[in-house]
């Protein structure tokens, strides 16, 4: 470990099933899942010495209205937001707090419920000239996508394949929110909401909630005798570019991906499972080429090919991805983590990826003017 | 007389995006816009649009306003159909290229849809209501 870090490692993980809970208070989304975390861990809330809780549009405080309804009002409470990035970023300062030795046992918590705005799009930054000039998420991706089919002659059709093996995976998950199949035509035929991107291209509303304990590797025996390691964690943020760049290279990813690539030693071809930021089935390709998977313009022939495919070379998104699951934004970086550890664990029944020992997980979050997007964060997690 | 609080900002009209304050375009002779205007740092060379007095990049505050030409490149574009709010779908926005080397957002509209392409010269207009500017983008012709 670099630094002087102590390795840690995971002993704990809930996750609840995404959906639309209108009327559950943001507290009573999260708790199945810390509940979950804590005792398959076999700690008590009482031994929990720091809560780091991802949410983004959830309230302030949302670590001590969680706290306050699973025994643990009064220990310290980091909240992060940093968009969808959000519950990744609590995870990273989770594990710094663990790994530098200054806490043993750690909570990190991502919850979010979207069903508070209503539907539609997320509601941006109005002070962003793009926002206040008619920019929403779905139109940047759909750019991204504009872009992408005209420089490497990619389809709407390949493009739109990416949402069929999602909710293929999906189908396989009890705690997405959209467990049936789909095929290219019902894809395309759905909704249009930014050309080319159509409503089932698109994740969608919902709330949810996921969290881990983690603890130093050395004693994570002592609590669960399948600990899954941390190794290696990176954030990065967008770099504020004014002039011309590809938008079908998220730099963002590129940059975080190689850094943590380089500091662990572990290449993208050492990969057993991704779990990835497919918020649009446009955003999983260029991510294939970004993280390394893949060439330039070789995204689609990868996802033809069943490489990405349970059963594949190197399956993404097994769970189905924010495109089955939703991505209620300030949860979606804990849950790719928990769906990670267990498949290093062989829980994933019939979506488990065999014999997976290296797994990765990846959030962007956010967009404002300038940037790829605001924030990224990877990890590492292995057997 | 009863007194009602101010708005904090010009409440946006559909589809109209944010209006242009005075440093963000150079008027022609009559008052109505001719260009938009960015910054150029001159010590780090950062281009940027809308304008700034201090460089976000090397925190100069030599600053020296940069006219942006009147027609860039349509480096990409879509057609929203689920609008954010005070907006009414569908509607087209696009990224445009300015030769300057700064990328500017907008509102893109064209006679035809399927006149646009990717990489197409457009052209930058202004439209003017209560004494206010907004500009939006089209294809050149």
């Amino acid at each position: 470990m670099n630094n002087g870090f102590r390795s840690v490692s995971v002993i704990g993980t809930g996750i609840v099933k995404f959906g639309k809970f209108k009327d559950l208070p943001v507290p009573h989304l999260a708790r199945p899942a810390v509940i979950d975390a804590l005792r398959e861990a076999q700690v008590s809330p009482k031994q929990i010495e720091a809560i780091y809780s991802g949410s983004a549009i959830s309230g302030w405080m949302a670590g001590q209205r969680i706290a306050r309804d699973t025994g643990m009002s009064g220990v310290p409470v980091i909240n992060c937001e940093n968009a969808c990035s959000s519950s990744a970023t609590a995870f990273r300062e989770a594990w710094i707090a663990v790994a530098s030795g200054m806490s043993n046992y750690v909570l990190v918590t991502g919850v979010e419920k979207l069903t508070r705005l209503g539907g539609g799009t997320l509601p941006l930054d109005n002070e962003d000239i793009e926002v206040t000039n008619g920019m929403v998420m779905p139109g940047l991706y759909a750019m991204r996508a504009q872009r992408y089919m005209h420089d490497y002659g990619a389809t709407e059709i390949d493009i739109a394949t990416v949402a069929v093996k999602a909710r293929r995976h999906g189908a396989l998950n009890p705690d997405a929110q959209i467990t049936t199949e789909t095929t290219v035509e019902e894809v395309l035929g759905s909704r249009k909401i930014s050309d080319p991107l159509t409503l089932l291209q698109c994740c969608p509303t919902g709330d949810g909630a996921a969290a881990l304990v983690l603890c130093p590797t050395e004693i994570a025996g002592n609590h669960n005798n399948q600990p899954i390691k941390v190794l290696g964690s990176h954030l990065a943020s967008g770099r504020y570019l004014s002039g011309y760049r590809d938008m079908t290279i998220p730099e963002i990813t590129v940059r975080c991906s190689n850094e943590l690539y380089e500091e662990t030693g572990i290449g993208p071809e050492d990969l057993d499972v991704i779990e990835c930021h497919d918020a649009f089935t446009i955003a999983e390709l260029l991510y294939y080429e970004a993280l390394g998977l893949c060439g330039r313009g070789e995204a689609t022939k990868l996802l033809h090919d069943g490489a990405t495919s349970l059963g594949g070379r190197i399956p993404v998104n097994p769970s189905g991805g924010l495109l089955s699951k939703g991505h209620p934004v300030g949860a979606s970086g804990a849950a790719q983590m928990v769906e990670i550890v267990r498949q290093l664990q062989g829980r994933c029944g019939y979506r488990q990826v065999a014999d997976a020992r290296i797994g990765l997980t990846h959030v962007t979050g956010g967009g404002t003017y300038g940037f790829d997007h605001g924030a990224c964060a990877i990890h590492l997690f292995g057997r | 007389m009863s007194k009602t609080a101010e708005p904090l900002a010009t409440p946006l009209k559909p589809n109209q995006g944010r209006t242009l304050s005075q440093s963000e375009f150079e008027p022609g002779i009559s008052g109505e816009c001719q260009n938009l205007i960015g910054s150029q740092c001159k010590d780090c060379s950062f281009k940027l649009f809308p304008p700034s007095a201090i460089c976000p990049e090397c925190l100069s505050e030599n600053m020296s306003p940069l006219r942006i030409s009147t027609t860039g490149k349509l480096y990409c574009y879509t057609k929203v159909h689920i609008a954010p709010p005070s907006w009414v779908a569908p509607y087209i926005i696009g990224y445009i290229d300015m030769p300057e080397g700064v990328r500017i957002f907008g509102k893109v509209e064209a006679a035809r849809e399927k006149d646009l392409r990717i990489d197409m010269p457009v052209t930058v207009n202004f439209a003017e209501s209560d004494g206010q500017w907004r500009y939006f983008f089209s294809p050149t012709n």
